[in-house]
């Protein structure tokens, strides 16, 4: 999927990735897709529900090997 | 408008202020206006660090020189063991990739959560806003602090 910004969070702890995506979304323009890469198994949860919260579009999860790959879109 | 969280502070330990702070910075990041009310010893997080002689009297100055400000060296609420347990508590968090408590104010600041604190504790510990940390918005009473919380969809006491 192609996505305009990407933003690694390996290694970091809750709330870091989610943290670290407001931060970058805050930057971005609305349409613009964010990926982001976790492995930490509490973000399977926490991205699609920040962006429920946040009013964000949650578009895909990709299983790596040892990681996760998120892809969001800006529409809020 | 956006959603509201109201968190009380209460304690200046390790573990209750990453509890807080991490609370605090999930909820800023998922789009609430946070407001953080430092009260009681919660204070002892806002304060820069180390220890000073002030206050208007010999009790006053006492009670701020034995209260050790800032956020970097903190005990636990249990398993503090004359704070060997809270230098486990921190080797862990680093090793896990966990934030310190300084780092998540650091975030706190980014992301625009409020910092504000009861006036009576600094009073007691013979504090003034230049003895807080840049961060903190302003020292208020409880009636500013209900205005404020008014409304709020979360609202916790740490």
């Amino acid at each position: 999927m192609d996505a305009n910004e990407s933003v690694d969070c390996r290694g970091l702890r809750c709330p870091r990735p989610i943290v670290e995506m407001a931060k970058r979304m805050r930057k971005m323009e609305s349409g613009q897709v964010l990926e982001l890469l976790a492995d930490d198994p509490v973000a399977r949860k926490d991205v699609p529900n920040w962006c429920s919260s946040t009013g964000n579009e949650f578009l895909e999860r990709r299983d790596e090997d040892s990681f996760f790959r998120f892809y969001v879109k800006k529409t809020a | 408008m956006a959603r509201k969280a109201s968190i009380v502070v209460f304690s200046d330990q390790l573990d209750r202020a990453c509890s807080a702070f991490t609370i605090a910075n999930g909820a800023a990041a998922s789009g609430m206006d946070v407001m953080l009310f430092f009260s009681c010893w919660g204070v002892n997080l806002v304060r820069k660090d180390g220890r000073s002689f002030r206050g208007d009297t010999a009790m006053n100055r006492l009670m701020n020189f034995l209260t050790v400000g800032g956020a970097s060296s903190l005990g636990l609420s249990k398993f503090n063991f004359l704070g060997i347990g809270s230098w486990m508590m921190r080797r862990l968090m680093k090793a896990k990739n966990i934030q310190s408590i300084p780092e998540m104010i650091a975030d706190a600041r980014d992301l625009g959560v409020r910092l504000l604190v009861c006036d009576n504790p600094t009073v007691i510990m013979g504090l003034k806003k230049e003895d807080l940390i840049d961060d903190v918005e302003d020292i208020i009473g409880v009636a500013t602090y209900i205005k404020e919380s008014a409304g709020a969809d979360l609202t916790l006491f740490i």
